[in-house]
């Protein structure tokens, strides 16, 4: 497990919250953490595998796509928070986030 | 077809066959650098090449994540995208998919139809998946 500071952590929030704005086109203050990214924003898988290309790229995480796949049927990730939840739990786990319970 | 959103989704599932459709706009798998691989989690570096050979690099990207995301839902497993390949041709037929042995989990030893549809800038992929997982599609014998 790699361990997170509260400064990674807060830039991993920025990044998330950086790339629904851009990709979304919308302003980033209207983003929260209880913003629903389909309902609300139009996103889909595409959009989100972008944004894990982007996590995997900055952290150097090696994580395949069927593991993070079958956490995601467990635990859904729908809202803006859940997404910065998930990309915290990437970059500490990698591969092992399908064992770990969050 | 007018399409409201960038992407919608259907499934079904029944005894021997299972159906998968996803649809995406093409002009998103527009790549500005084309030197490297758009999602390296998704596409093997044998679909890129093939793609930026193709006449139209996007159209063929963008046939191949359609048809792995449809094999996803048919399938209603996660399995690994890159143990699939997708080829899409020139002449605009249904993509060539290749499952490899080692890496493709469910999709092993079933039937893939596929079907690709094309509306303005849209593209859909309809799959059919035959067979059960682990066993052998309808009508043909295990070897």
């Amino acid at each position: 497990m790699r361990d997170i500071d509260e400064a990674t952590a807060r830039e991993i929030r920025d990044l998330v919250l950086d790339f629904f704005a851009a990709e979304c086109d919308v302003d980033r203050a209207s983003l929260g953490d209880a913003t629903r990214i389909i309902e609300e924003l139009e996103g889909d898988s595409l959009m989100f595998l972008s944004l894990l290309e982007k996590v995997r790229k900055r952290y150097g995480i090696g994580i395949e796509l069927k593991t993070l796949a079958r956490h995601l049927m467990k635990k859904p990730a729908q809202t803006i928070g859940q997404v910065v939840e998930l990309s915290l739990a990437i970059v500490r786990h990698g591969d092992d986030i399908v064992n770990v319970d969050l | 077809m007018g399409m409201t959103s960038s992407t919608w989704t259907c499934e079904a599932r029944g005894p021997g066959f299972a159906v998968g459709v996803d649809a995406e706009r093409i002009a998103r798998f527009v790549r500005p650098d084309r030197s490297c691989n758009p999602l390296p989690m998704v596409f093997t570096e044998r679909e890129v090449r093939h793609a930026d050979a193709s006449a139209d690099p996007p159209r063929a990207l963008c046939a191949a994540f359609c048809v792995k995301e449809a094999l996803f839902k048919a399938a209603g497993v996660p399995f690994d995208p890159l143990g699939c390949e997708v080829f899409a041709r020139a002449d605009e037929g249904p993509p060539d998919v290749e499952v490899d042995p080692s890496r493709g989990g469910d999709l092993r030893g079933r039937r893939i139809d596929v079907r690709l549809f094309a509306e303005g800038g849209d593209l859909v992929a309809a799959v059919l998946l035959w067979g059960e997982a682990g066993g052998p599609a309808p009508g043909e014998t295990e070897e």
